[in-house]
């Protein structure tokens, strides 16, 4: 009896599909000769909801990373410097916004900002490494948001909606494009020390299919039992697991005689085989002691460093969409002492993120990968004040900004080197060339190939979209 | 522990009790919409109101609570996508947004009630019950007595602010509720006193109240105009109050900003809680401390006005509350429901423009859908409108009702509905496959009484059902979806089903019924049903969530089918399928080929045929008994035990029974029966309540020699300050108590160095929760090295489940069948 098991070259051949691809769906023939096999009424493949799937329209972008400041980075001591506060230090600004708690008189920013690369772009000295690439960035100094409070700004960002329901930006674009590797989970989500604010609601898939919410995994875990559930077995050996899987294939065999146009169960005794193969996989993309010594130099130590090597990994192995948190809860909330908070937490993650643009780049990954960095929202110009039980009193930290803040978006498609938008005198809010967070999705959602009006999700007697009734493509920063 | 719904297992088993007893759906509706409200109802059918309190929480923002309701209710129940109705005019049915917001009247006007009400008879309390109660009555006290203490406060408060509000209410004259909120954040006042404010003065205009008439005057005098025009305006007014006079009379009043001042200083002047003799005088104390008077705030109105410091002090009171109550529900609380109440003063809604709360519409009383009634739709009059809309949703003329029951009936036993949008039957939606039949079933379905048993019958019965599942490529040529039913589709099992089956062929399936949850993960397997599993909204176990188990925080429809290699992980590699094939096989018949037939018939229930039954015998011929990876033998044991202070030593180590994936604990879910809320975690973890529940780290010593042991013991201290922190002992078979600590919102450091031990010595490291053991999660993972510090045991590296058992041939053989396509599909 010949061995169902396909070797890496028969599963490739079999597929025709490029390296890695190893998609499930081509594997079974022509769908014309099989029983439809996509869920009622959604269109989606119900074999193999990860399958690798065209878009509709040209795409630059193959996948996403998304560097995660949660907490709320300060825009004006990071990527937007405002020379104005330094004029109106102590004293009050002519802008006043509401904000979470109040706030007081112009607050300077602590840190300095340099020019770097050929494009001169200033940029403040704690993120000088990441500074370096300033020449692949497009620095979105215009972005904006709705409320100034995490838990709806983590959603609007991450889901589009700020209180409802509703599937996760990562969630979208796996469903929309499957992923390339199936040994891995299609959209996975790192984070250090457990869960950030508002926990697995940031990368849930809602109304979507189960299979587009993100594996979550907790970088600090070095074991890869702990990082995919089920992954090793600690009762057999791998010789003997496979003379059972040949036992197993023998059975299906003789089950599916008389079953042939059933795709779902050719389907299941193929998802054994992954799986079996999985085991290795998985071993591999985690394991960071396999990169060579200069690499691992190169994203320097510590936490941050592991994280962003963990991610380069797995893209590299066809995860479609890799989030990394800096860690859990909000540590970029730094209501107090801004100087040593953003100080700290940018030295964890500075270097790291340079190295892994720079490793993308020398890979040639930098091409065809958006990588976003940002928080849920930015922070004010003025200094808040203290109040009862609501910061420590001290008088040297800024409070949350959704009128205007940062962020950046490096590679596939996105302009190199350039400033979008920027904020008023102070750094308070988006004045020219606005760019909601719906009009960010729109635009990262062109670059994968969607219509962000196009999109679409049949749920609860209507069509969803990531951007719901919102957005509008930015021209400016597409290449 | 996590978060969990104190008593939602009430509901769980009302609904299984419910089919059980073939409950009639028109009932089983009405009881989970408004079980309360209907006279002369069971109180075991109060737990069917889990249906609406049991939606996701969105704590900040309440419509989002009630859009929930709103939903399961109408997509549940009607097949209606009402909730598309919200921002707008439905855009493809006839569900105005007026319609949504008389929903939202009737569902926006429903609470939990202060205390659930028990679902059972209970008896005497036992002493565990009566510690339980203690503490929540003193929770609830020390709550009571902080909003006492608190409000009484602010009340002072406000009285300093009598000048600010006066003439915030006066700014505030013509502004709308945005303009007012901004004012009330720039000057820092509170908008519910502000609205007191506005509220009384215009009673007291309407009233020509002799107090505040003088004000009520100036006040609308413009600020520029008002030195000019004040006194004529003043001294045309008659009948003011004698002692207000005195004080505008006493000097020129300038400014409404000095008018405000007077009011004030004259207020307080007579702010005392005895009554005055003397009418005047009264009349201002009442200003300040009648019921109706602005600044006296009563004690059950306190949220609105507390600071935000309050907010999260009666928020924590709250948690602490819950957490203990859901403790002691799993721990022999009598049985209560879930159950929601109707608010004492319904008020009613009205649409919010564009779904914007802050923009309202025209009011909309309860009533119930326009398109499902025959004239202008009734306005609900009892309470909530609750049961007037159940009864309206079950009445015999709703034409939907009993379709979208019997169609996701159908649905279930043919993997298919008739609509194939279960839960929309709008124009998105898809049109029925046989509309007659729906029609016929519907109407049969509310003859028979709303019989569930007999429509299952009904359609079991019937020729379609009995179809055989084999292809028919002709058929499939011209229908591959088979919507019209040439054969029976082939159908996977769901989650529960594949794993209630792997415990029915192992023979653990433990049928016992209802009842508190178990955990999941647990290893070894509780093997109880998976319906009485533990579900943590947050945390959908890998298990479920792997094989499409339906999201916990919105209506589910259906359930989509994928195939992903995570689930042939759990076939593959989990414990639980581990230990399910060893049972399956732990006693072989000594014949192999009759062994073989043993298992055929327990999996499949059938014979093997000769191909399979050599298949078998060659994987068992030329089987290995190749071990996996060898596991060293863990130096760690967990469990409770109790120091005893006389002899130095702990006596009776209990370990503990269950992993959970997290923590070692004596029951898969806590508290335990014996062993209350201990457990232990990788790097920590919580003793029991009593003495003898300490919990106990044990360190068995491999070898001799001597060793030394460092660790940071700590404990962080709650919010509230609750408790009186943990005592950690590290204790040496050898020689007794080495060292103690106590930590109350403190650290510690715990070293030892030195310390000879021989094989077989125990070192326990034992934390007991004082006196008050409340907040007792302590963080302690100590690590223990040999004198020459080439060996290191670490109770957090070190820290795992059970050492797993290597799987005899015969199991490994029982696993493939379990794997099988033909275990998991049913034809």
């Amino acid at each position: 009896m010949k061995s169902r098991f396909f070797t890496r070259r028969e599963m490739l051949q079999r597929s025709g599909m490029g390296m890695g691809a190893i998609a499930l769906a081509s594997m079974l023939g022509e769908r014309g000769d099989l029983q439809a096999a996509t869920t009622a009424g959604t269109g989606m493949d119900a074999i193999n909801p990860l399958a690798p799937k065209k878009p509709p329209m040209p795409a630059k972008a193959k996948r996403v990373l998304h560097l995660f400041m949660n907490g709320g980075p300060s825009h004006v001591d990071t990527f937007d410097p405002k020379p104005s506060l330094s004029k109106y230090a102590n004293k009050p600004i002519p802008i006043t916004l509401k904000t979470e708690r109040r706030t007081g008189s112009a607050f300077p920013s602590p840190f300095e900002f340099r020019p770097h690369g050929k494009s001169g772009i200033e940029v403040s000295e704690i993120f000088s490494n990441v500074g370096e690439c300033v020449d692949d960035l497009c620095i979105i100094r215009s972005m904006c948001s709705d409320i100034p409070n995490h838990e709806p700004s983590l959603m609007m960002m991450n889901c589009g909606e700020v209180r409802q329901v509703r599937p996760s930006f990562g969630s979208w674009v796996t469903y929309g494009l499957g992923s390339e590797n199936q040994n891995l989970p299609g959209f996975i989500v790192l984070c250090p020390d457990g869960l950030p604010t508002q926990g697995t609601q940031n990368w849930r898939s809602a109304f979507l299919p189960g299979a587009y919410q993100a594996t979550q995994i907790d970088t600090r875990e070095t074991d890869v039992d702990k990082l995919i559930e089920n992954i090793r077995n600690r009762y057999t050996s791998r010789e003997e697991q496979r003379r059972q899987l040949d036992l197993l294939s023998e059975l299906n065999a003789g089950y599916q005689e008389r079953r042939k146009e059933d795709a779902l169960l050719e389907a299941r005794v193929q998802s054994f085989e992954l799986a079996y193969r999985m085991q290795m996989e998985a071993d591999d993309a985690f394991d960071i002691s396999k990169e060579p010594e200069h690499i691992r130099k190169m994203y320097g130590e510590g936490l941050q460093a592991r994280q962003m090597i963990i991610a380069r990994r797995l893209l590299e192995r066809g995860v479609r969409f890799v989030q990394v948190w800096h860690g859990a809860g909000q540590p970029w909330d730094s209501h107090d002492d801004i100087r040593t908070n953003h100080g700290r937490l940018a030295r964890e993650c500075d270097q790291p993120i340079a190295a892994l643009l720079k490793d993308l780049k020398q890979r040639g990954m930098l091409e065809d990968t958006l990588v976003i960095w940002g928080g849920e929202f930015g922070r004010t110009p003025t200094v808040e004040l203290p109040d009862v039980g609501a910061n420590s009193g001290m008088l040297n930290g800024r409070d949350h900004n959704p009128y205007g803040f940062s962020m950046w978006v490096a590679g596939a498609g996105m302009r190199k080197g350039y400033v979008h938008g920027a904020t008023d005198e102070f750094g308070f809010a988006a004045q020219e060339n606005k760019v909601h967070v719906h009009d960010l999705h729109a635009t990262l959602l062109k670059l994968l190939g969607f219509d962000h009006l196009k999109f679409t999700y049949r749920y609860a007697g209507r069509d969803f979209r990531l951007t719901d009734a919102h957005g509008q493509v930015v021209q400016e920063v597409l290449a | 522990m996590g978060e969990r719904f104190a008593f939602s297992w009430t509901y769980r088993d009302w609904v299984i009790r419910a089919l059980n007893e073939d409950m009639p759906y028109d009932r089983f509706v009405l009881n989970q919409i408004a079980a309360d409200r209907v006279s002369g109802n069971d109180p075991r059918n109060l737990a069917a109101l889990g249906y609406l309190s049991l939606g996701r929480e969105f704590p900040k923002s309440f419509p989002e609570t009630v859009d929930d309701r709103i939903d399961v209710v109408s997509r549940g129940m009607l097949g209606l996508t009402v909730a598309c109705a919200r921002c707008h005019d439905h855009k493809y049915d006839p569900i105005p947004t007026k319609d949504y917001y008389s929903l939202y009247s009737v569902f926006s006007n429903v609470r939990e009630p202060e205390d659930l009400p028990p679902i059972a008879k209970s008896g005497a309390l036992s002493e565990k019950a009566r510690v339980y109660e203690t503490r929540l009555e003193h929770i609830r006290q020390e709550d009571r007595e902080y909003r006492e203490k608190r409000c009484a406060e602010m009340v002072k408060f406000f009285k300093t602010q009598i000048a600010e509000y006066l003439i915030a209410a006066r700014d505030s004259e013509r502004m709308s509720n945005t303009e007012i909120e901004e004012l009330v954040k720039d000057r820092q006042l509170n908008l519910y006193v502000l609205q007191r404010w506005r509220d009384y003065l215009k009673k007291a205009r309407a009233s020509k109240d002799p107090v505040f008439l003088p004000w009520i005057t100036g006040a609308s005098i413009p600020e520029k105009e008002f030195a000019a025009k004040w006194p004529g305006a003043y001294s045309s007014l008659s009948g003011t109050n004698r002692i207000i006079a005195a004080a505008i009379d006493s000097s020129p009043v300038p400014s409404p900003a000095e008018l405000a001042a007077r009011y004030a200083s004259a207020l307080m002047k007579f702010d005392s809680a005895a009554a005055r003799p003397d009418a005047n005088e009264e009349a201002l104390r009442l200003a300040l401390r009648a019921p109706e008077a602005p600044v006296n705030i009563p004690v059950k109105e306190f949220e609105l006005i507390y600071t935000e410091g309050d907010g999260n002090n009666t928020r924590g009171f709250r948690t602490r509350y819950d957490a203990m109550r859901a403790m002691y529900a799993y721990d022999g609380a009598a049985p209560r429901a879930m159950a929601m109440e109707d608010v004492p003063d319904p008020k009613i809604a009205h649409v919010f423009v564009r779904g914007n709360p802050n923009n309202p519409g025209v009011e909309t009383p309860p009533h119930f859908l326009t398109c499902l009634s025959d004239r202008e739709p009734q306005r609900f009059n009892d309470g909530s409108g609750r049961l007037d809309l159940a009864r309206a949703i079950i009445s015999r003329d709703n034409p939907l009702t009993a379709r979208v029951i019997v169609n996701r009936i159908w649905m279930y036993h043919f993997g298919a509905g008739l609509v194939r949008s279960p839960s929309d039957f709008g124009w998105r939606g898809d049109p029925p496959s046989h509309p007659e039949l729906l029609d016929s079933l519907a109407v049969s379905f509310m003859e028979s009484g709303w019989s569930m048993r007999k429509l299952h019958r009904e359609i079991m019965l019937s020729a379609a059902y009995q179809q055989s599942s084999a292809d028919n490529p002709e058929a499939r040529k011209q229908d591959p979806e088979n919507q019209l039913i040439w054969r029976m589709n082939r159908q996977r099992l769901d989650i529960e089903s594949i794993r209630d089956s792997i415990l029915a062929v192992s023979g653990q399936l433990n049928l016992s019924a209802g009842g508190v949850s178990f955990t999941l993960t647990a290893i070894p397997t509780v093997p109880r049903r998976t319906v009485y599993g533990f579900v943590e909204r947050g945390r959908v176990p890998g298990m479920l969530s792997a094989f499409d188990f339906a999201s916990p925080d919105q209506h589910v429809p259906m359930r989509y089918t994928t195939t992903v290699p995570q689930q042939a992980l759990f076939f593959l590699n989990s414990s639980f399928i581990a230990e399910q094939a060893a049972h399956l096989a732990d006693n072989p018949e000594t014949d192999a080929a009759a062994e073989i037939r043993r298992l055929y018939r327990k999996v499949f229930a059938r014979e093997p045929n000769e191909k399979e039954l050599n298949a078998g015998l060659r994987f068992l011929g030329s089987g290995k008994e190749t071990a996996p990876p060898a596991v060293p033998e863990s130096a760690w044991q967990y469990g409770t035990g109790e120091f005893d202070t006389t002899s130095g030593r702990v006596r009776t180590f209990r370990p503990f029974r269950y992993f959970t994936g997290e923590s070692w604990q004596a029951a898969s879910i806590l508290p335990d029966a014996a062993e209350g809320k201990a457990r232990l975690r990788v790097n920590g973890g919580e003793p029991g309540d009593k003495p003898q529940q300490a919990v106990v780290r044990r360190w068995v010593s491999p070898t001799d020699g001597k060793i030394s042991i460092e660790g940071t013991l700590r404990h962080n201290q709650s919010a509230l300050g609750t408790g009186d922190g943990v005592r950690a002992r590290i204790v040496s078979s050898r020689y007794g108590e080495l060292a103690s600590w106590i930590t109350d919102g403190t650290s510690a450091e715990t070293r030892l160095s030195g310390l000879k031990v021989e094989k077989g010595d125990t070192i326990d490291f034992v934390v007991d929760g004082r006196s008050d053991t409340e907040n007792d999660v302590f963080i302690w993972a100590p690590v223990i090295k040999s004198a020459d510090a080439k060996t290191t045991w670490s109770a957090a590296a070190d820290f795992h489940g059970p050492a797993p058992q290597p799987l005899s041939i015969w199991a490994r053989y029982a696993q493939v069948l379990l794997q099988t396509n033909e275990f998991t599909f049913v034809d």
